[in-house]
């Protein structure tokens, strides 16, 4: 790993200059790996294969030989306030080793007629992601329990 | 007897309230089929109800005008008394014809 | 609480004679004496307790009003059986009956030796020893097909087991049903029936409350041997409103015996043989009956299920509600299931003295016009004619107002074809307070007389009509008017070969009938002695008269009744035994308005209509807009958007039927309660709440603030109506006691009091399936 990343150092600065390697190295988040233990654990692994990106941002990286069973797979979180419910389900799968399929093979699984868009868990951060059932008060769009139609006068 | 035609005049609604079958009501029951028809021939639009019900105490129910309601137990009386006590009601019948929300 | 058992009339033998006097009535023994007596005590228990559907069988042994309950196999009650455990003790309580000694025998079942009437099945003594039998095809109230081979058990010295529907039980007979035989008999006959039975379930209404399935659970073997391919049928066709898929059909012919012998139609038949049998109507024809709903809840399977509420729901998630229909007079007891706030299906309940376990088709399939046109808040027509909603408290204020305004003598009040008691008490008690002494309720005429009970009623009670031997019909459709109560005459015309004469439009009444004329000098030739059926009634033992209320609205209905009554003396048909005087009402609100005196009183003008400037309607719709004055006030207060709402300038909405807590009476004098099955709609309340905040604002507080208050009052005025479920009887007056009528007959002929039977009132009006029936079973 260090072999690796200092390679991958030594690249960026005979690319960029000492600077911008290092402005560079701050805009994809190194930085802030460094004051993350969990961002640093897969942000400096460079010898991974990028395999896809996901709608969010989050990038898949594999690594077949010369590593430890169960660590072969990897997700880097495009936000900083990562949240392994932002996963969409169609990486799910291929992340926790339950299936080989990627994206791309999963994405006709999706159903189109009622499939809603993937949203990360929101608990914890307001009150208008909290789900209330179909006839709760404080649900927006409360169902109207009518079950009779009223007398409206012909013309 | 004169007071008989006049009954519609003063009464709105006559029921009479006996039992099928008991012996209280034995003296009503036999008013009921001597007198019914005399009755109704004089008062042929006065409405008089014959309400029978197994248990209850015989009454007599006069309904004047403006939902003023009189009523009389029946029970232990003979005929002539029940004639006399349907006579009473149509005497007593309250003179004022002031409707109760004036 | 210890359940109350009650009496309960055994189903009649089927004996040649088919007199429909003989009952036999019991009185089960104490529970716990049978429970511990039954030989094959615990696997006798464990079969009781799990099973559910016998209870159907009667629905009897519930405490509580004399109409229990008609439980459909489950449906209904509470999951996990609670409820059916404690049902199915109480059925497997042993049942000593009374009867005569000499018709008395002995058998024994399951080592329990029972008395039994003569001529009794094997299967009847099995429900008196309290030990039950799975069946299909038996009905109690049907003929015995004996095909299903369900019910079989074994008795010993026969050589093979006997179907116990079929036979009858002779005396020493040694019934056993919890032998290996009789477990191999049930569970190989419940494969055969599997065999072409479809993989419904899941999509079939009948799941939760099917035979089928309760009784392959617990009689049926848990695992099949069927590997080839299952036989379909195609559906028939049977109406708007029996949904048929004729796949999961069982051949028990329990439908086609319903329509022959009980609704009289012989449009169902068994065609082809063994795997190939299908039930159908061979030709392309609807089942047009008033009582083919009925053959939904005889269908053990989900063959027969009802159209309009297919797919709708589940058993298990909806609450009954007792309560009585108010479609026509007859009062049938129903049960509303509904879910939440809205009534999914009506189905019937057991009253062996008015409806059986039978009721007419508007009466099951009439509710989907409760949810429609519905009056939810009161509306006050504006200067420019639209309505528009207010508050109750203005709106009250605008009637109490314009009441106030008017002489008395130019006020009227109609009461509805739906009113309940309580509401006409105090619509009788504001307006009479008010000076207002004009009121009628719909159907009676303006001027009918509401003296003698015995002149309005069915005297015979709906029940005792089966007993007749010669009936007189005059100006009434039987079938139209009061199906429950055709039936009944149906049964006498079967059962002792009634001769029935018909006065009146020619109608057909499935059951065979003497049409004698439709005019009134037939009627006149009768009462004279002159036309043969007056022979016909003379010499009968139980002779009856059953006159439609139609007649009230001739201009000469004194002459007819006068002329009935001339028939009744003649042929003795009002005796000390036996009333057989019958006039059958159109409405559920008649009997109550009349024997609470809903008429016009003293010196009240009556006839004319153009001197009204306020009329009161409480849910009255059958007056034109003709019939009402233009510049009178018209209140409307009712649960539908009909035609009188059209007219009305106030409009005050009111609850209907399966909303409230009414008091009714039916065409015999019985009175019932509904009780409320779904919330009220809307801005809704109870009718005579209305009329009581009514009162208050014009000045005439009614005495009575509570439900039992109004009863208090119906008490004062008419204590049968105090009375739920207990029926008065009316005693008639003698010829002598009668006032001389001196009308005179007029040659028009009777008409037709109902010329749709489907759309009557405003809840058939308002109902979608109403309209389609009307549509398929229109008379040409």
């Amino acid at each position: 790993m260090a072999l690796s990343l200092a390679r991958a150092a030594f690249n960026a600065i005979r690319e960029k200059g000492v600077g911008g390697a290092l402005r560079s190295a701050k805009e994809q988040g190194y930085l802030a790996a460094l004051l993350d233990g969990n961002l640093a654990n897969e942000k400096f692994r460079f010898d991974g294969q990028l395999i896809g990106t996901d709608d969010f941002g989050n990038e898949y990286y594999e690594k077949t030989t010369g590593v430890q069973h169960g660590r072969h797979r990897w997700v880097v979180y495009k936000d900083r306030t990562y949240n392994a419910s932002s996963i969409p389900p169609e990486w799910h799968g291929w992340l926790h080793h339950i299936t080989d399929r990627t994206a791309e093979q999963l994405e006709g699984l999706k159903p189109r007629r009622y499939g809603i868009e993937h949203t990360r868990n929101r608990t914890g951060e307001g009150e208008q992601y909290i789900y209330h059932a179909k006839g709760h008060a404080l649900n927006p769009n409360k169902r109207d329990w009518k079950r009779y139609q009223e007398w409206i006068p012909a013309e | 007897m004169a007071w008989r035609s006049k009954l519609s005049q003063s009464l709105r609604e006559l029921r009479i309230h006996m039992c099928q079958t008991s012996v209280a009501s034995k003296a009503t029951r036999e008013f009921v089929v001597k007198n019914y028809k005399d009755l109704k021939t004089l008062n042929p639009r006065l409405p008089i109800l014959i309400r029978e019900c197994s248990g209850i105490q015989p009454r007599l129910w006069a309904r004047y005008d403006y939902g003023v309601e009189r009523s009389i137990p029946l029970d232990g009386l003979s005929e002539p008394e029940i004639n006399a006590k349907l006579e009473e009601l149509v005497e007593t019948a309250p003179q004022s014809k002031t409707p109760m929300h004036a | 609480m210890a359940p109350r058992c009650r009496r309960y009339p055994l189903p009649l033998p089927r004996s040649s004679t088919g007199s429909g006097s003989r009952r036999f009535s019991f009185s089960p023994v104490d529970s716990s004496s049978a429970a511990e007596s039954g030989v094959a005590g615990s696997t006798s228990r464990a079969l009781h307790s799990g099973v559910a559907w016998y209870a159907g069988i009667r629905g009897k042994f519930y405490e509580g009003k004399q109409s229990s309950d008609f439980y459909k196999w489950g449906s209904g009650l509470s999951l996990g059986g609670v409820r059916h455990a404690r049902v199915a003790s109480m059925a497997a309580v042993g049942a000593k009956f009374e009867a005569k000694p000499e018709d008395c025998i002995e058998v024994s079942v399951d080592g329990k030796d029972v008395t039994i009437a003569k001529g009794m099945t094997v299967l009847q003594a099995c429900e008196v020893a309290g030990v039950d039998i799975p069946r299909f095809c038996y009905h109690p109230r049907l003929s015995i097909a004996g095909n299903c081979r369900m019910c079989l058990v074994e008795v010993e010295k026969t050589p093979k087991p006997v179907a116990s529907c079929a036979m009858p039980a002779l005396p020493g007979m040694k019934i056993k049903t919890t032998t290996p035989l009789v477990k191999k008999a049930r569970e190989g006959v419940m494969e055969f029936l599997l065999i072409n039975h479809p993989l419904d379930c899941p999509i079939c209404d009948q799941g939760g409350e099917c035979d089928l399935q309760d009784q392959s659970m617990v009689y049926g073997s848990d695992r099949g041997r069927f590997i080839e391919a299952k036989r379909s049928v195609v559906d028939k066709n049977l109406g708007p409103l029996v949904k048929t898929v004729m796949t999961r059909c069982i051949q028990c012919t329990r439908c086609v015996r319903f329509a022959s012998e009980i609704a009289g139609v012989q449009d169902l038949g068994v065609l082809g043989r063994g795997g190939a049998e299908e039930i159908g109507t061979y030709v392309e024809r609807l089942m047009v009956s008033e009582l083919s709903g009925n053959v939904i809840d005889i269908c053990p399977v989900g063959a027969l299920t009802a159209k309009p509420s297919a797919f709708t729901a589940r058993s298990w998630e909806l609450k009954s509600t007792e309560s009585i229909d108010v479609s026509d007079a007859i009062g049938a007891n129903i049960r509303i299931d509904s879910r939440g706030p809205e009534v999914m299906r009506i189905l019937p309940r057991l009253n062996e003295e008015v409806n059986e376990e039978w009721i007419s088709d508007k009466a099951r399939f009439a509710y989907d016009g409760l949810k429609r046109q519905r009056l939810n808040e009161p509306l006050i027509r504006s200067a420019d004619g639209q309505l528009e909603p207010v508050s109750w408290a203005r709106a009250l204020k605008t009637v109490a107002e314009a009441a106030l305004k008017v002489n008395p003598d130019q006020m009227a009040a109609i009461a509805g074809k739906l009113s309940d008691a309580e509401a006409m008490m105090a619509l009788k008690d504001l307006m009479n307070r008010l000076g207002c002494e004009r009121l009628w309720v719909e159907g009676n005429g303006e001027d009918t007389v509401a003296d003698l009970r015995s002149n309005y009623l069915v005297n015979s009670t709906i029940a005792g009509l089966e007993n007749t031997d010669a009936c007189l019909l005059v100006g009434t459709e039987l079938r139209i008017e009061a199906p429950l109560l055709n039936h009944r005459l149906r049964k006498a015309v079967r059962n002792l070969r009634a001769k029935v004469g018909v006065v009146g439009p020619e109608t057909e009444l499935h059951f065979k009938a003497e049409h004698l004329g439709n005019n009134a000098e037939v009627l006149a030739s009768i009462a004279e002695g002159k036309h043969p059926f007056a022979q016909t009634l003379s010499k009968a033992k139980f002779p009856s008269i059953v006159v439609g209320s139609g007649v009230l609205q001739r201009s000469d209905k004194e002459a007819v009744l006068a002329a009935v009554q001339t028939i009744s003396q003649n042929a003795n048909v009002i005796r000390d035994d036996w009333n057989g005087y019958n006039f059958v009402l159109l409405n559920a609100a008649q009997a109550a308005g009349l024997d609470l005196g809903f008429v016009p009183g003293s010196r009240a003008t009556v006839g004319d209509k153009s001197s009204i400037k306020f009329l009161y309607l409480l849910g009255a719709d059958d007056l034109t807009p003709e019939d009402i004055p233009v510049d009178a006030f018209v209140v409307y207060q009712g649960h539908h958007g009909d035609r009188s709402a059209y007219r009305a300038d106030v409009i005050l909405p009111g609850v209907a039927y399966s909303e409230k807590e009414g008091t009714f009476e039916n065409t015999e004098g019985r009175t019932q309660q509904t009780s409320p099955a779904v919330p009220t709609v809307g801005d809704a309340r109870d009718d005579w709440k209305i009329i009581r905040a009514l009162s208050e604002l014009a000045g005439v507080k009614l005495p009575y603030d509570t439900l039992n208050g109004v009863r208090a009052r119906m008490l004062a005025v008419a204590p049968n109506l105090f009375r739920v479920d207990e029926l008065e009887p009316a005693t008639p007056l003698p010829k002598e006691s009668l006032p001389e009528v001196k009308a005179k007959l007029e040659s028009s002929p009777f008409k037709r009091a109902i010329e749709n039977f489907y759309m009557t009132d405003p809840i058939s009006r308002a109902s979608k399936t109403m309209a389609q029936s009307t549509a398929a079973f229109s008379r040409s």
